[in-house]
């Protein structure tokens, strides 16, 4: 009829670290996020500079030749638009069509709204 | 929910895709409304120069943290913390919200929900001077929000708009029928209202556990702070977690809102494991391992972890071959993937499940003090208490045992490891136990069972044995109501297997002692078989020591030499088993030198582990054996050895015990003529003695006082005392008739 001893259970929880190591990056992901926006809005400012008004030829200066054969019958003495004459001008086809996805970016991946 | 992401998710060679940002829930919104009300309020506080009171800002942000971490309320449950303590904001804030909350439902229309979401009014929350850091906690979850809501489609801004205005009006619904009531806004000034097109308007009764959101959704941050809030509380404090239901059920929100995190069906198991469902819990777990991707632990070497929890289910269910099964596997894919940190826990768990430990193990806890890594530093401190446990049931020098709890409590201090502080509390508790010093035992039991809410929730690792061990200190007094109220304490604290097992061991212990004293065979013999269930060899011992009581020596010898035959026994049982058979051959009437000759042995062993206690009850009985024998003065001798040591730690049976002897043993020192003047000297000790045979209602050993004091009254012709303790046996015995039998007995 005397005490007996009681010990605590020693064992480690269940619930074990490694298991619960959620790294949660809140900070990286909302900064990306918030990067992603910014460059979509500071595209729409220069978005389709490239392009030129319809009708107009998009030309391109080329390389200075030597053409006096062509210039010398030319009357127009006053005219300074003759030193653009001695340029070889070349017409760049126009390949690209107007506007494209890439641009701005519309796709589902960085939507966070789309199902 | 993507299909696709799913399949990235569980597929390791593709690359990662990073999970979205949430969609922000009217709770969201209304936090948000707080916190401009907030900024305002401070804004204009800087600008006439007189500042909020720190103790109004500190609560507030307590208050933000509680919001921002926890699950999404209803409007109810948050208007009922802001009018509560500890969060009650002021009158003029908490009237300036509500308007603000009124005017957005109410008064405005979608535009404010727009202008909400401009940059603008975002970039007031977050600036500099007087508004939220937007590093910090909050600033993050405010960013977040607004960069969800500056993408929404028109679409997307409506429904969240109605929504928004669903949540308010049932919040204003459940406010009117309340007991509260609102300081200003409330009144919707609108024509009609804009339905909610989340699913079908269902009037849910409103409990006070909470309404079923429909509008509210889990977010990572608020899952992982609730599952990791809860799977701490499920370790060590199991009655403070939520209830079983109520924890499933918000799993299963946890699951729907978002189905990729893992360890929310972790928490299902855990739940499971808690009730000591073993299908359901197998079955989860097994869910749980289906649904963590092995990716994570970077690809094939996850399954070693999957073996490990097998085999704590099978340990927690007391599957031991089982588990030492799974245990062998995963300790075999470990090893071959070279992974260090779940080598150790296998091992961990091997050393605990087969009750042994390397003592190298145990060197290099206590020389690696000064450098460990959270996980390492906990299994050294583990290590250190297992073999303390390890030494005391093998009977070691003492001393070498508080050597190894100084180290722990060495690095339990420097790490501020509250549970390994409480456990080592207990486990001294235990250790004094186990070598005799009983008031200092429960001493510790005591201040564990005071000091726990200082520990901050990791206080409860002891808890069941300090309150076991108490009870029955409390029960050995003689105080069998605080002992009683005790034991209820630790029903209700700790209800279920395994941590229920200290407290349902002591409770069959004082059922039995009750018994003994009463002579109520029945009643003990029963809770004999209850504590066979728990703990066999314990239950066979004192099923001898009921036969002793009960003086048939026969049964009593059997049991023991059965008993005595085993070989893995803790010490301390072994020591009682050979004190019992000794007993058992002197009571008989007949000596037996091999029976002193034992008593002897053990006195021996004993003294070499310092176990004082019960070298002193065994020097008690050899007192009333050299009575027995005639030889007065070496009883004296041997009762005076023991007299210090029972009365300190002793019970209270043993220390009237204890008293009776003594009496006896001055009487027959003492010549023929002086008995008598002894006697009447020695009277109050035998009446407190009595008294304290009475409290425990031990009726046998009352009577047998009583007949002891009027016999020797009538020797020495003191008749009117023998005549008065007479009539108080006879007194005594007509409410108690104790049979002829059982007095005169140990």
């Amino acid at each position: 009829m005397s005490m007996i001893p009681f010990f605590p259970s020693i064992k480690p929880s269940v619930a074990n670290r490694i298991w619960f190591d959620m790294t949660s990056d809140d900070e990286v992901q909302t900064k990306r996020y918030e990067d992603e926006r910014r460059n979509w809005r500071e595209s729409l400012k220069t978005a389709a500079t490239d392009l030129q008004p319809l009708g107009k030829v998009h030309t391109i200066t080329g390389v200075e030749t030597d053409d006096e054969d062509a210039n010398d019958d030319s009357e127009d003495t006053d005219s300074h638009d003759e030193e653009d004459d001695e340029t070889n001008d070349r017409v760049i086809p126009v390949t690209q069509d107007f506007y494209s996805a890439d641009d701005i970016q519309m796709n589902d991946e960085t939507s966070p709204t789309a199902p | 929910m993507n299909l696709f992401e799913e399949l990235d998710t569980l597929d390791p060679s593709s690359k990662l895709v990073p999970p979205r940002i949430e969609t922000p829930t009217p709770h969201k919104v209304a936090v948000l409304i707080l916190l401009k009300q907030y900024v305002k309020e401070k804004k204009s506080s800087m600008d006439t120069g007189i500042t909020m009171r720190p103790q109004r800002r500190r609560m507030f942000c307590m208050l933000m943290f509680k919001l921002v971490q926890e699950a999404d309320m209803t409007y109810n449950e948050l208007h009922n913390l802001l009018t509560t303590r500890p969060y009650k904001l002021d009158n003029l804030m908490l009237e300036s919200f509500e308007k603000a909350m009124s005017e957005f439902c109410g008064t405005a229309s979608i535009e404010a929900l727009f202008d909400f979401a401009e940059m603008q009014n975002i970039d007031t929350l977050l600036n500099e001077d007087y508004g939220v850091s937007q590093f910090s906690m909050v600033g993050v979850y405010v960013r977040r929000i607004a960069v969800v809501l500056e993408r929404f489609t028109f679409a997307e801004m409506m429904c969240m708009y109605r929504n928004i205005c669903a949540y308010y009006e049932r919040g204003i619904r459940a406010l009117a029928t309340g007991p509260r009531k609102l300081i200003a806004g409330g009144v919707l000034h609108r024509a009609d209202t804009p339905p909610a097109v989340t699913g079908a308007e269902q009037e849910q009764p409103e409990s006070s556990s909470g309404e079923s959101n429909t509008l509210s959704k889990w977010a990572p941050k608020q899952a992982k702070f609730f599952i990791n809030k809860q799977s701490e509380l499920l370790d060590n404090d199991e009655s403070s977690a939520l209830s079983p239901k109520e924890l499933q059920r918000k799993v299963q929100e946890i699951i729907q809102d978002l189905p990729l995190s893992t360890t929310s069906y972790f928490l299902g198991y855990m739940n499971q494991l808690r009730v000591r469902d073993y299908y359901n819990a197998l079955s989860a777990l097994h869910r749980a391992l289906d649904r963590s991707p092995v990716r994570l632990m970077s690809q094939e070497k996850g399954y070693q972890y999957f073996c490990i929890n097998l085999a704590v289910l099978h340990a927690a269910f007391g599957h031991r071959d089982e588990a030492l099964a799974a245990l062998r596997e995963s300790i075999m894919l470990a090893q071959e993937h070279g992974d260090k940190r779940s080598l150790n826990l296998a091992n961990t768990w091997h050393c605990l499940l087969r009750d042994e430990l390397p003592l190298s193990y145990v060197q290099r806890s206590v020389a690696d003090i000064s450098d460990a890594d959270g996980n390492m530093l906990q299994n050294y401190t583990l290590a250190l208490h297992f073999a303390v446990k390890l030494g005391t049931v093998a009977g070691y020098q003492p001393l070498r045992l508080f050597d190894l709890l100084q180290h722990s409590d060495h690095l339990t201090n420097r790490n501020n490891l509250s549970n390994h502080a409480s456990e080592a509390l207990a486990l001294r508790s235990a250790v004094w136990c186990a070598y005799g010093r009983h008031e200092l035992s429960a001493l510790y039991a005591q201040l564990l069972l005071s000091v726990r809410q200082r520990f901050n929730s990791g206080g409860s690792a002891g808890l069941g044995s300090a309150l076991a061990s108490y009870a029955m200190w409390l029960h050995l007094q003689g105080e069998l109501r605080l002992a009683r109220v005790l034991l209820h304490r630790a029903r209700e604290q700790l209800p279920r297997m395994p941590s229920a097992e200290c407290w349902m061991i002591s409770q069959c212990h004082v059922i039995i002692q009750s018994g003994i004293y009463r002579c109520r065979w029945h009643d003990a013999f029963k809770a004999c078989d209850q504590l066979h269930l728990l703990d066999a060899a314990a239950a066979m011992q004192q099923r001898a020591a009921i036969y002793v009581a009960k003086r048939e020596f026969y049964n009593a010898r059997r049991l023991l030499d059965k008993l005595a035959a085993r070989s893995e026994l803790p010490f301390l049982l072994r020591m009682r088993i050979q004190v019992l058979l000794a007993y058992c051959s002197l009571a008989e009437g007949s000596f037996s030198s091999e029976a002193v000759t034992l008593l002897l042995r053990v006195a021996e062993d004993m003294s070499d582990s310092q176990m004082d206690y019960e070298l002193a009850m065994v020097d008690m009985l050899l007192a009333q054996v050299l009575l027995m024998l005639g030889m007065p003065q070496k009883a004296y001798q041997a009762i005076k050895r023991s007299m210090d040591d029972i009365h300190i730690n002793g019970g209270l049976y043993e220390r009237a015990k204890t008293d009776f002897v003594f009496v006896r043993c001055l009487l027959a020192i003492k010549d023929a003529d002086a008995r008598k003047a002894q006697l009447l000297k020695s009277l109050d000790i035998l009446e407190r003695a009595a008294q304290s045979f009475k409290q425990l209602s031990a009726h046998a050993k009352v009577l047998d006082v009583y007949v002891f004091l009027a016999q020797r009254f009538n020797e020495y012709g003191e008749r009117g005392l023998r005549n008065k303790y007479a009539g108080e046996f006879r007194r005594y015995f007509m409410e108690h008739p104790i049979p002829r039998e059982y007095l005169g007995g140990p």
